[in-house]
């Protein structure tokens, strides 16, 4: 049903009068990819048996390579390795192919799967970043996200020539894989025993999630002027011309209808009583599907409507909140490992051997030159260290998005789309391969991870369905914080603020005056607003911020 | 607790030589040695800075509270700086700081020390008395105006 929408969507938008020239641009290519693909339908999975049972077994299939994939993180979280690889890797052994035998060449459905996937994993990374991070980063993040995808792709275009590439082989390879990728990234800067310095992760982060846009726009005018040199020449100076209106249009349009939806979904939250904690989560997905539609309709961007979203509503009053960040962090991982899985089954390795050696030279390249080239530049004016700056260029990570995008050219009908294809799966796994098995040590080793605090035996949250005015901060007192050590009615408590409990080593302990908080105790306090600066000055810094 | 108990004129410098967060840390630091009131100042730079390590001290509204407990320091004691112009501390509403108070503790004094703490952040909740000590030109009047807010005793 869903899939249903975002055709209806995309034709209802391309029957509507075009104002500006890109976004029409952008809606022909993809409407005429999807009318020139529905010309020969293929099946999307063949099976040998009927229904109901080719359900079943595909589900079986799916839910045994699901499981398998959730249970090896904790193996390759040890290791660094995104788990997102593993997943890929499963899809591939299940696929034709492989031992599952599961044929599955629809490059339309998987772009369709893949956008709803990454819509999901975006919301969700946008409800836990906090406006503060994007503050501190918002300088070095948006230059990367911006002159940094450009100068990406234009790098990466330059070393796929002179591995002898087409030009619009190389270009639209450049194009494909100018973005490092959220989902990988949040793996691995959050999802794992890792936890990197503020600064260097929310400046990751930001730029993993505001870059996407950038290398979509430039994937679809890069795949558009190809379509049509075939057909005419020239017209390549008004291309540039109309990036240079695009760009800015699609950042501002997505920016603003992710503000938006957001604010209006916090207003209809906060406004109506639902019956069940259950349907809240319904609704934040709904806006962000919405987030999603809506800007791409009006010529935004609107995997940047999404984040944006996710980023006002995590950002303000939210009722059931740990309920529902619950919700979203399970949707997100879902959709991680059911893409990565899906997009698994659709790389052929009897394809990827003949595109070896450029893949591998070009993600080499990618992670050896272009990168650093590139994030040495951006971050110049912002006078970073010397080991900053390798730290970012290393952790440009590929991902789902080149993957997604690398389905463009296949249902443009390009020649050679597939083989592109294959190519960019290439480059994104040595991409996610190389720096990805050494962020681990690399991290302790330059001194960039902080210490995390062990998960406490018992937490506390406050889960309201309504905005109750008011918070439970958790913190792990440590030595040098200034309530280490006193009796908790010694504490000078901000008005109407309180601790609650306390938990030391396996004992849940209640707040009683005379406890004397020690060190690695977690305390849980109850916070008006307002009072966070006064209750973090004397406990240090809480617990998941 | 009242301040003027742990704060003496000859702590307070108006304006600060130093421009970054972990020099004018030291520089108040360096003012609590010079008035001797600590044994050793490297311990006690260190227990500052490790403090702000875990999260800023920059509370916003202009003001930072940098604090340590340190061993072999007889009584609490505290320094007032105002940096020459708003400087950066990483503050959590992102707005440059322009007063630093450094609160230093024997590790016995627990109690004194964070009610010192919770003193001086309210204390410039007032608006009228921040807007005056942000403008202070000197030490004099640094004190002056902390004196002015405290219960005489």
């Amino acid at each position: 049903m869903l899939l249903a929408c975002v055709r209806a969507m995309y034709h209802a938008g391309s029957a509507e009068k075009q104002s500006a020239a890109g976004g029409a641009r952008v809606r022909r290519l993809v409407e005429g990819a999807w009318s020139g693909y529905a010309g020969r339908m293929p099946p999307t999975i063949t099976l040998a048996v009927s229904e109901p049972n080719a359900t079943a077994v595909l589900l079986v299939v799916f839910g045994l390579l699901m499981a398998f994939s959730v249970l090896f993180t904790r193996t390759l979280d040890r290791f660094g390795v995104p788990v997102v690889l593993l997943f890929l890797v499963l899809g591939m052994l299940g696929g034709s192919e492989g031992l599952g035998g599961v044929a599955f060449d629809n490059y339309d459905l998987a772009f369709r799967v893949g956008t709803v996937a990454l819509v999901l994993i975006l919301f969700d990374g946008g409800l836990n970043t906090s406006l503060a991070s994007i503050r501190r980063s918002a300088g070095p993040a948006g230059l990367l996200a911006t002159v940094g995808v450009a100068g990406t792709a234009g790098a990466v275009s330059l070393m796929a020539r002179g591995l002898g590439l087409s030009w619009s082989e190389a270009l639209l390879i450049g194009a494909i894989v100018s973005s490092t990728d959220a989902a990988a990234v949040f793996a691995v800067l959050r999802g794992g025993s890792l936890r990197v310095k503020e600064k260097l992760r929310s400046t990751l982060e930001v730029e993993s999630c505001v870059n996407d846009p950038m290398a979509v726009i430039l994937t679809m005018a890069v795949v558009e002027g190809v379509a049509t040199a075939g057909r005419s020449s020239g017209g390549a100076g008004g291309q540039v011309w109309g990036l240079l209106i695009d760009v800015p249009v699609q950042l501002v349009m997505g920016t603003l209808v992710g503000l938006v939806v957001g604010r209006l979904t916090r207003w209809v939250l906060a406004h109506t009583r639902l019956t069940t904690g259950g349907l809240y989560p319904v609704v934040t997905l709904a806006s962000a599907f919405v987030a999603f539609g809506a800007a791409t309709l009006l010529l935004g961007s609107g995997f940047l409507a999404v984040f944006v979203a996710g980023l006002v509503l995590g950002n303000g009053a939210l009722p059931y909140r740990a309920g529902l960040t619950r919700v979203h962090d399970a949707v997100a991982w879902m959709s991680q490992v059911s893409m990565f899985l899906m997009l698994g089954l659709l790389v052929f390795p009897s394809k990827l051997i003949p595109v070896a050696g450029v893949g591998l030279t070009l993600g080499v390249g990618l992670a050896l030159l272009a990168r650093p080239l590139v994030v040495s530049l951006c971050l110049l004016p912002f006078r970073w260290s010397a080991r900053e700056i390798g730290y970012v260029s290393w952790v440009g990570i590929r991902g789902a998005v080149p993957i997604i995008l690398g389905t463009f050219p296949v249902m443009a009908q390009l020649p050679d789309g597939e083989r592109i294809f294959h190519i960019v799966f290439f480059i994104v796994v040595v991409s996610a391969l190389v720096p990805g098995a050494s962020i681990v040590p690399l991290t302790r080793r330059l001194g960039f991870d902080e210490p995390s605090p062990p998960t406490p035996a018992a937490a506390l949250e406050l889960n309201s369905l309504r905005p109750m005015g008011g918070e439970i901060r958790s913190y792990h007192i440590q030595e040098p914080v200034a309530a280490c050590n006193v009796p908790l009615s010694k504490i000078p408590f901000p008005e109407g603020s309180a601790a609650v409990m306390v938990v030391r080593d396996d004992r849940i302990m209640a707040a009683r005056g005379a406890t004397v908080l020690l060190p690695g105790d977690y305390v849980y306090i109850f916070c008006r607003p307002g009072n966070e600066p006064h209750v973090d000055l004397l406990f240090g810094r809480p617990i998941g911020e | 607790m009242n301040l003027l108990d742990i704060l003496s004129p000859d702590c307070i410098k108006a304006p600060l030589v130093a421009t970054d967060k972990q020099a004018v840390i030291r520089e108040l630091v360096e003012l609590l040695g010079k008035a001797g009131k600590v044994p050793d100042t490297k311990p006690l730079n260190d227990a500052v800075w490790q403090r702000e390590c875990t999260k800023t001290t920059g509370i916003g509204l202009g003001l930072a509270i940098p604090h340590g407990k340190c061993a072999g320091m007889a009584n609490l004691a505290m320094a007032i700086g105002r940096p020459a112009s708003p400087m950066d501390f990483g503050s959590i509403d992102g707005q440059p700081v322009r007063l630093v108070v450094l609160l230093a503790s024997p590790p016995d004094k627990t109690n004194d020390h964070i009610q010192a703490l919770a003193r001086v952040s309210r204390m410039i909740l007032v608006e009228s008395f921040r807007e005056k000590i942000y403008a202070a030109a000197s030490a004099e009047e640094i004190f002056a105006l902390v004196k002015s807010q405290e219960r005489p005793g």
